[in-house]
């Protein structure tokens, strides 16, 4: 993309704190559209804060946040989601009671972005992440990995412009996370939407994604292509420590993985 | 489906056609029944999907009687019943405001002492403006206008609750129930879809509490603003299962027989026993009547699905 196109996201000084505990420092960034996009970082960097701030399900305690030309610093989620922000979240919240068909449906039906067929659309949705065969499965009876997919799904059911993927693929095996991997690609390449994805297996990522940022303790300590980041000395400390041996290749997965 | 539709029909037949056989006493047992299918119904239409445990209902319920009691010989009936609904809904629209961010506890103890805080503004107002705090009711409509106004309120509320149940908003209402935060995060506007369906709530209430005014001939805000119809539409509601229609129905008439039943016969023992019989419909049935599988089966053979039933445009 152009690099003077006008950003999808743009982050400026966005800082979270709860109570004394500083959860993100102050960041500043910006995300382009139709941008794939990768975040790491240990655990309690902030990655999930980020999105939670990204999708307005926390309020920044500083800095002001852009989504598609207009400041939605501290509004609530549903007017991030009809700005074109959809998520998924780390543990699973789908609607357990309902069917996955209408877990699908009920983005495509409240973001109000589908003018048509609901059902069409949703079941559309079900198959592309391959779930065609369980729309009348009870979404809470689905297995952890399915129900990721299942909430891949019910985020682009609201037609979004940014998609924030949180892993999405954790806990899978090396098969399935490749699937994911390929799935993500695809819905990329295919809807021409931006995706923010934060995984554990920070290889993985550096193999699928165009741009990342790594994050430690609230802090942005990297923004650039995966090769740039994986050489950056900060993001190797941040990863490995810095009293230990640093010549090792960082595109391995962190001992931490899942 | 057939069947239930006859004995729908059937018993709607005979609820409407009491007043012309039925003795005094009956009829007023009716009545009673009736208005808490209306209450909890009404109540249910809220608390039910969005599990915000209300206790505002007295307010609603006080206000619309104390403005029959005000507007009595000036405004035309059916006027003084839609004039209690929409004071209500504002009323909840008002109390919504405040509230409605909260979640558990606090907004049921909020919406009770808000209810508290209307009951005391009303004796202010009318000890400041009339100089009595009491209203002496003339004029008043026959038993059986009385009766057929709450049958239609009661019959209102039943409809407003399927059609909630099965549109857009029922499927909102549900989601903010389950998880208020994730219905947001794909695309519902939580506090608006709380706020239509509060006000709903409250109109119902309003509009029975603006009809049943004429049944006393003499008013003051302790015996409208009084929460024991608060505590008996609430557990009316939460022993039928504020989830399904049938269940508040169901306890609502069986509530009300047994209660009539009690204070005739045990007028000592009757809220001992209407106690007891809430604790034991909280440890035997947890979800309420409309836990109850062989009931759900005959009454409600699809469940309520996140999607409404209608197709739509």
């Amino acid at each position: 993309m152009p690099p003077d196109a006008e950003p999808l996201v743009s982050a400026r000084e966005v800082g979270v704190r709860f109570g004394g505990l500083r959860a993100l420092g102050s960041l500043t960034f910006t995300i382009a559209p139709g941008e794939l996009l990768g975040i790491i970082g240990p655990n309690g960097a902030g990655k999930t804060t980020l999105f939670h701030v990204m999708s307005g399900v926390v309020a920044p305690t500083q800095g002001r946040l852009r989504v598609d030309g207009a400041d939605l610093t501290g509004l609530s989620p549903q007017i991030f989601c009809r700005r074109g922000v959809a998520r998924t979240f780390q543990t699973p919240r789908v609607f357990r009671a309902s069917s996955a068909l209408d877990n699908v449906a009920f983005g495509v039906r409240f973001a109000r972005r589908h003018s048509g067929d609901v059902t069409g659309r949703a079941r559309a949705l079900l198959d592309r992440v391959d779930l065609g065969a369980f729309g009348e499965t009870l979404a809470g009876a689905l297995p952890p990995a399915r129900q990721r997919m299942l909430e891949i799904a019910m985020a682009l059911g609201t037609g979004p412009r940014l998609l924030l993927l949180d892993e999405v693929a954790a806990g899978l095996t090396d098969a399935e996370a490749d699937r994911v991997s390929a799935l993500v690609r695809a819905l990329h390449a295919e809807l021409g939407i931006a995706v923010a994805w934060i995984e554990h297996a920070v290889g993985r990522l550096m193999r699928t994604v165009d741009r990342m940022l790594v994050l430690d303790h609230g802090d942005l300590i990297a923004d650039g292509a995966p090769a740039a980041v994986a050489a950056d000395k900060r993001v190797i400390d941040a990863y490995l420590g810095t009293d230990q041996e640093t010549s090792q290749d960082t595109s391995q997965e962190p001992p931490d993985d899942d | 489906m057939t069947a239930r539709r006859a004995l729908a029909a059937a018993a709607g037949a005979a609820v409407l056609t009491l007043p012309l056989y039925a003795s005094p006493f009956a009829l007023a047992l009716a009545l009673t029944c009736l208005l808490y299918v209306g209450l909890a119904v009404s109540w249910s239409l809220f608390s039910g999907p969005t599990r915000y445990l209300s206790l505002a209902t007295s307010a609603f319920f006080g206000l619309g009687a104390y403005g029959t009691a005000v507007g009595l010989g000036t405004l035309p009936w059916p006027l003084l019943i839609l004039a209690g609904a929409l004071v209500a809904a504002a009323l909840a629209w008002l109390i919504g405001l405040l509230t409605l961010r909260l979640r558990g506890a606090y907004f049921a103890v909020l919406t009770f002492g808000l209810s508290e805080v209307v009951r005391h503004a009303v004796t202010y107002v009318e000890k400041s403006v009339s100089g009595t705090v009491g209203r002496v009711l003339t004029d008043a409509p026959e038993v059986p206008t009385i009766y057929w106004t709450v049958a239609a309120i009661a019959g209102a509320a039943l409809v407003t609750f399927r059609l909630v149940q099965r549109s857009d908003l029922g499927v909102a209402l549900r989601a903010v129930g389950e998880d208020e935060e994730r219905a947001a995060t794909l695309g519902v506007d939580p506090r608006r879809v709380k706020t239509v369906a509060f006000c709903l709530s409250a109109a119902f209430a309003g509009a029975a509490g603006a009809a049943m005014a004429p049944r006393s001939t003499y008013i003051d805000p302790s015996s409208v603003f009084n929460p024991f119809i608060l505590f008996q539409t609430v557990l009316i509601a939460m022993v039928g299962g504020p989830s399904k229609l049938h269940g508040p129905v169901i306890a609502a008439l069986g509530f009300s027989l047994l209660a009539e039943a009690l204070r005739l016969n045990l007028p000592y023992l009757y809220l001992i026993a209407l106690g007891l019989l809430l604790i034991l419909s909280v440890l035997f049935l947890p979800a309420g009547l409309a836990g109850v599988s062989w009931l759900n089966r005959w009454f409600e053979p699809r469940p309520p699905r996140m999607q409404p039933d209608a197709p739509r445009r």
